[in-house]
């Protein structure tokens, strides 16, 4: 007799019946057991800079090990990444074959010093990045999860202890953006915030502004002073900057001005450390001292041009500046 | 099939039949010889591919 089963992996809780997969694509009912068809199965491995994440305050400088699997628990109408993400794993052109000591070896002979589980969302090939985060923690590698939050407190609290960092997107502060979107909610993914700042992971945030969907000031304002409150003032922001791509393509890029408002807006609720992304070339990327006031990280894209913190404190004049900078 | 219908022939079911079946084995093929590979193992080589994907 076959049986449903219900995923409890992300809030979506989705039932799943014999020989179907959830709403992600990849997490399949086989014989009444819970499978992750991408499991050692990744279709896009790169040595990426660190800054690309972005993490700005996380071994800066750095090559990480990116991996992704297809399928995503999201289905945001303007993916910079939907010919991966909304994809099952057989639906891919490639798929390599780099089970967990695979891809622990690949980032120790690349070079690198830690392994970001990205692209997609590890919270849909969660079982590989859990095996594969154990194995390099072993082996002295750090391990970055870059990803939308919406997972459920479980598995992410069992997650969090062997993740060092995360960027995690808040696409919206506002719900009904969240279901409008991206087929999601936005409690889950502020409860995945917390936790993973409960437990002790580096977090840093990222909010792709998209023109006439999150750019109201209001918004902002709003998800700013949130993140000063729960998540504390040193917690690095990223405003993005959104081109054109899958099912958006009618809104134009966000214009620069609308992204330094939004920077504004984050000082001036509180957050030291707010950058600009997506905008290459800008002062807006450097890390600025929140005692100084000097640029004591300069950045142009990827690129670290001068790195003025050393052991966590500003070589200028020696206030401290949150992150985990060498360890 | 609707023998009424202008463009529903026996004729035309065979076609529909032997183009389905030609592509299948055009597809059997070149998983055979390797053309469309469903899984490669990873080599060192794949590591720096194209930088398009975000994040």
């Amino acid at each position: 007799m076959s049986a449903s089963l219900i995923c409890e992996l992300c809030p979506k809780s989705c039932r799943i019946p014999e020989g179907e997969a959830g709403d992600c694509r990849v997490r399949v009912n086989v014989g009444g057991k819970l499978r992750a068809t991408t499991y050692g199965r990744p279709s896009a491995v790169h040595v990426d800079p660190i800054e690309k994440k972005p993490l700005f305050h996380f071994l800066p400088g750095t090559g990480t090990f990116s991996i992704a699997t297809a399928g995503c628990n999201l289905h945001c109408k303007f993916c910079q990444n939907w010919e991966l993400s909304q994809r099952d794993g057989t639906e891919m052109e490639v798929r390599y074959q780099a089970d967990p000591p695979k891809v622990v070896a690949g980032a120790l002979q690349t070079g690198c010093r830690s392994i970001a589980y990205t692209y997609s969302d590890p919270v849909v090939f969660y079982e590989y990045t859990f095996d594969t985060a154990r194995l390099a923690r072993e082996k002295g590698l750090k391990n970055v999860l870059v990803t939308a939050g919406y997972i459920t407190p479980g598995p992410l609290r069992r997650l969090c202890k062997v993740v060092d960092a995360s960027n995690t997107d808040l696409k919206y502060f506002d719900d009904g953006a969240y279901r409008r979107y991206s087929d999601a909610t936005l409690k889950p993914v502020l409860d995945a915030l917390v936790i993973q700042k409960e437990e002790g992971v580096w977090l840093e945030v990222t909010n792709l502004v998209v023109p006439t969907l999150n750019d109201d000031m209001e918004m902002i304002r709003k998800m700013c002073r949130w993140m000063v409150k729960h998540l504390g003032p040193d917690t690095p922001l990223h405003f993005s900057r959104f081109f054109p791509m899958y099912k958006l393509q009618n809104l134009p890029p966000t214009p620069v001005e609308t992204l330094l408002r939004a920077r504004e807006e984050g000082l001036a609720a509180g957050l030291r450390y707010v950058y600009v992304g997506n905008l290459h070339g800008g002062a807006e990327e450097n890390t600025r001292c929140p005692s100084c006031g000097k640029d004591a990280v300069r950045r142009v894209g990827f690129q670290v041009l001068e790195m003025g913190v050393r052991d966590g404190r500003c070589r200028s004049c020696g206030g401290k500046i949150a992150g985990r900078w060498g360890a | 099939m609707r023998p009424d219908h202008p463009t529903c022939t026996r004729r035309g079911l065979l076609r529909g039949l032997a183009a389905a079946a030609a592509g299948l084995l055009a597809t059997g093929l070149r998983r055979w010889t390797g053309t469309v590979p469903r899984e490669r193992e990873l080599k060192e080589a794949d590591f720096y591919g194209p930088d398009e994907l975000a994040g």
